[in-house]
């Protein structure tokens, strides 16, 4: 009897793991479409390896865990919890993250257990590199023996998301919101709201700095940073400057924003910089539209990026809201991506948001790089297999993993590794790059997704963050625009700003002074409509400018809505008015 | 700007009182019960959250079924709202009679049962509503500009509710007769009771229009803000629910009104003139409620049950 239990004992206390197995561990907060999308992502590729023989012959299975808490909500696991689950689970790889305050607790979990960890939702530097920054939080530029196994498949960190989000805004302002609004002749307001959590803290701070909108360099305050760093600002100081008039950092639970928005229209802003990746996108968009808050909503919303519902919970209201995804509406950067996108629509009834392309790509990944290896289980350093230092054999599988067919871009890591490497030693002491940029030449060893193209042009084809727009019930991406000047991106539309903001409906040609625009409603509007009639939004023809009355068709009722204003000029630059809208 | 900026003063005016009154609506449900029964309804802000979710249930939206009733039971906004609030206030009247009242004399054992509730009814709309938003979508749409202050015709809807509501609850327990059996059972008890007043059935009674308060502000304050309803959503009012009545004073009425005010008016101000920290108005609120009760710790309106005419 005491033998029988002392088997049963021993039987129940590890993990049981069918032989031929490959167990991925998903964390995240499985009930939101954060983790939904990671689930699913995972489901599709674990299906998609399965049928075609497993890894090397042993069975993908996906074993998920839920770590809601430190949201709004006591009854969800915590992240060091869901961590545990997994390891109790005897999962080989982890995918996911979301939360930085989670991720934080969950990566300690699996460094412990050497457990390589791919994140495929958090942004924050700190995660993996937080560049010369002095916090709290070491990763893998500070300590590399121990966060090596931690690896960064999406998003691209949040210095080149906000960089992503500026150097939009900056194009934007330049070509639509200054000759409109100043005629460059004085500052450009804008305002800021921010939620108030780690991961948009360095966005936050950059995007609601003057100095480093308009100045071509800045020194970055001391600390966190070093003494005497110097960063590239934006340098819009040429144009005319931008003055950042209301800045809010917002409860990432908050559910009104009417004080703020009220503020925002107070201030005569015209560029709205939101930066929220929870549930209470919604709320703010919903009352930036009811509160006819006449600037354009452009920066991060990350439960806009849910196709369908984002429209259809919003009554619509989200109608030219833009901010950076993975990709839009079936967006065809490459077949993969597309087949990804109709397998998701088939199999769960709405597209894939960032994470479900990460989660995605990142087993995709395991399964070729241990394919190519032509090795399972692995064996490290001690030689023994089973043990936790077997990791250690893989993290140069990933580390040098280019793969010019990722799900949304050509991948690879940054890099290279960082301690006491002379090669990064003798980089630093002569690039002209500042601390944070990315270093296009180098590959590997420091763990984050690779992107290094931020302007209109995306010419080498590595992962960057598009910007993408609400348009006429569908997200479409307004940005990059070329692929090489002037060849245009085939799935790219033009961006719009939203009709408020207009003095006209019907001024619909979106073309900036001096070739056509704003300031005369002419035949080349009449041209557009001609050219788009009877269309409605998916059509390649359609353009968003065209439908007038925003009933997502182009009809004689825009044409009857041109008629009536056709021929009016419009003197630009148009004044600042907080109230009204119309000026006809 | 600055502190004397005439289109923030008058910003901080009216939505401070719409905040205020929205706020006063929310609250009166949870110092009703508690000033005639003596429970700390801690399971309010889920009756809350269940207002807004059956709203959603009888009025489908057509891309956005709920998993659970079928199309046929739709019904228009005005129809889908009464029907929401009679139910949640038929859940209350159940919850009090098979699991507050078995332990109504036990004070903590209440707040135990009710937060078990809370989490219980959370877990429910999970399962069957799952973790992903709801539509509930405002009854008016557009806005209007008061003061040169924007405001939307809903938040205006919630504000003028609220103010009506509250004026029609303080009407009928002063002078109707079940008010005035709710007001006896709130001052005594016992001698209630030898009066031949049925105490549980009006304590039943009490939960309900309680818990039907509760589910009309979920239907008007989602509505007015986040216009959706989520699993998670009833914690920020349950919070704010018991500062308000704190602030007041437990059981108070007039007190509820008045906290209520005072929350809207310092979260507004904090929003609008330190929207660096705009991230804490919450817990400014919380704050003003415990400096209140550093110099008076029974609330603004000491007493502790107040339904008196």
């Amino acid at each position: 009897m005491v033998t029988l239990l002392l088997i049963s004992i021993a039987f129940f206390s590890f993990p049981i793991r069918a032989v031929g197995t490959i167990k991925i561990g998903v964390v995240g907060p499985m009930p939101w479409i954060q983790g939904q999308g990671m689930r699913e992502g995972a489901e599709i590729a674990r299906d998609e390896i399965n049928a075609a023989g497993g890894i090397l012959g042993n069975t993908v299975e996906i074993v998920t865990a839920d770590d809601l808490r430190g949201e709004q909500d006591p009854t969800g696991p915590t992240g060091k919890a869901a961590a545990e689950e997994l390891m109790a689970a005897g999962v080989d790889f982890v995918v996911g993250g979301f939360r930085t305050e989670a991720v934080l607790a969950e990566r300690t979990v699996f460094m412990d257990n050497k457990k390589i960890f791919f994140i495929a939702g958090a942004s924050t530097d700190e995660l993996i590199d937080d560049g010369p920054k002095n916090n709290p939080y070491d990763d893998v530029r500070e300590d590399y023996a121990r966060y090596r196994y931690t690896f960064r498949v999406t998003p691209i960190n949040s210095t080149m998301l906000f960089k992503s989000i500026a150097g939009f805004e900056k194009y934007t302002m330049i070509s639509l919101l200054m000759p409109m609004y100043t005629g460059y002749a004085s500052p450009l307001k804008i305002a800021v709201i921010s939620e108030s959590l780690v991961w948009a803290d360095t966005m936050h701070f950059f995007l609601s700095w003057n100095d480093w909108w308009n100045n071509a360099t800045v020194t970055l305050p001391s600390p966190p940073y070093p003494p005497g760093t110097v960063y590239p600002g934006m340098g819009m100081a040429p144009y005319g400057r931008v003055n950042v008039v209301y800045q809010a950092r917002v409860s990432a639970i908050a559910t009104d924003f009417t004080a703020e928005l009220s503020a925002v229209k107070t201030s005569e802003a015209r560029l709205l910089i939101h930066v929220i990746s929870g549930a209470a996108g919604r709320t703010f968009i919903s009352q930036w539209n009811d509160l006819g808050v006449k600037a354009v909503p452009l920066g991060i919303d990350v439960l806009g990026q849910e196709i369908p519902a984002h429209w259809d919970l919003t009554g619509g209201k989200c109608q030219f809201e833009g901010f950076l995804a993975t990709a839009a509406q079936r967006t065809p950067l490459n077949a993969r991506t597309l087949a990804f996108y109709d397998t998701t629509m088939t199999r769960y009834g709405h597209a894939p948001i960032y994470t479900s392309y990460g989660a995605y790509d990142a087993i995709i990944a395991i399964d070729e790089a241990l394919e190519a290896n032509g090795k399972w289980p692995m064996t490290g350093p001690d030689g023994v297999s089973g043990t936790l230092d077997d990791s250690d054999e893989m993290v140069p599988l990933f580390e040098k993993a280019y793969r010019p067919n990722g799900i949304v871009g050509k991948f690879k890591y940054t890099g290279p590794h960082p301690m006491g490497s002379a090669a990064y030693d003798t980089y630093m002491a002569n690039t002209t790059h500042s601390y944070l940029d990315i270093n296009p030449t180098m590959a590997g060893t420091l763990h984050d997704v690779f992107s290094n193209e931020l302007g209109p042009e995306w010419k080498e084809g590595y992962t960057r963050a598009l910007f993408t727009q609400w348009q006429g019930g569908r997200l479409e991406v307004v940005y990059p625009v070329y692929s090489t000047i002037p060849t245009r991106l085939p799935f790219s539309k033009i961006f719009m700003l939203p009709r408020l903001m207009f003095p006209y409906p019907s001024d619909i040609v979106q073309v900036p002074p001096p070739t056509g625009g704003y300031g005369l409603i002419d035949i080349f509007d009449a041209l557009t409509i001609v050219g788009t009639f009877g269309t409605t939004p998916g059509a390649p023809a359609w353009h968003a400018a065209a439908d007038t009355n925003d009933d997502r068709v182009i009809d004689i009722f825009d044409a009857l809505t041109l008629r009536i204003v056709f021929g009016k000029k419009i003197a630009l630059p148009l004044p600042y008015c907080s109230e009204g809208g119309r000026l006809s | 700007m600055n502190l004397g900026d005439k289109a923030l003063i008058e910003a901080l005016l009216l939505y401070g009182a719409i905040a205020g009154a929205v706020y006063a609506l929310l609250a009166l449900g949870f110092t009703l019960i508690y000033g005639v029964a003596e429970v700390v309804n801690m399971a309010h802000g889920a009756l809350f959250m269940l207002g807004a979710y059956m709203f959603f249930a009888f009025s489908l939206a057509p891309k956005n079924p709920p998993l659970w009733i079928a199309s046929p039971f739709a019904l228009e906004s005005g129809w889908a709202l009464i029907v929401a609030i009679i139910a949640v206030g038929i859940v209350g009247s159940i919850i009090y009679v098979l699991v507050i009242n078995p332990v109504i004399k036990d004070a903590l054992a209440s707040i135990v049962v009710t937060v078990a509730l809370a989490i219980v009814f959370q877990q429910a709309v999970y399962i069957e509503f799952g973790g992903v938003h709801r539509a509930v979508f405002p009854f008016v749409e557009g806005s209007t500009t008061i003061l040169g202050v924007t405001m939307t015709y809903t938040k205006l809807l919630a504000f003028g509710a609220s103010l009506i509501l509250f004026a029609i609850i303080s009407l009928f327990i002063g002078k109707s007769k079940i008010g005035k059996a709710m007001r006896a059972t709130a001052q005594d008890r016992e001698a209630a009771m030898l009066m031949g007043i049925n105490t549980t059935r009006i304590c039943m009674f009490t939960m309900f229009i309680s818990a039907s308060l509760a589910a009309l502000a979920g239907i008007l304050i989602s509505g007015s803000t986040t216009q959706v309803a989520t699993p998670q959503m009833w914690l920020t009012p349950l919070s704010m629910s018991f500062a308000i009545v704190i602030l007041g004073g437990l059981g108070s009425i007039k007190g509820t009104l008045i906290g209520a005010f005072i929350v809207g008016y310092a979260e507004n101000a904090v929003a609008l003139y330190l929207p660096g920290g705009s991230f804490l108005k919450g817990v400014v609120a919380l704050a003003v409620m415990v400096s209140v009760l550093l110099i008076r710790p029974k609330g603004l309106f000491g007493k502790r049950i107040e339904l008196e005419e």
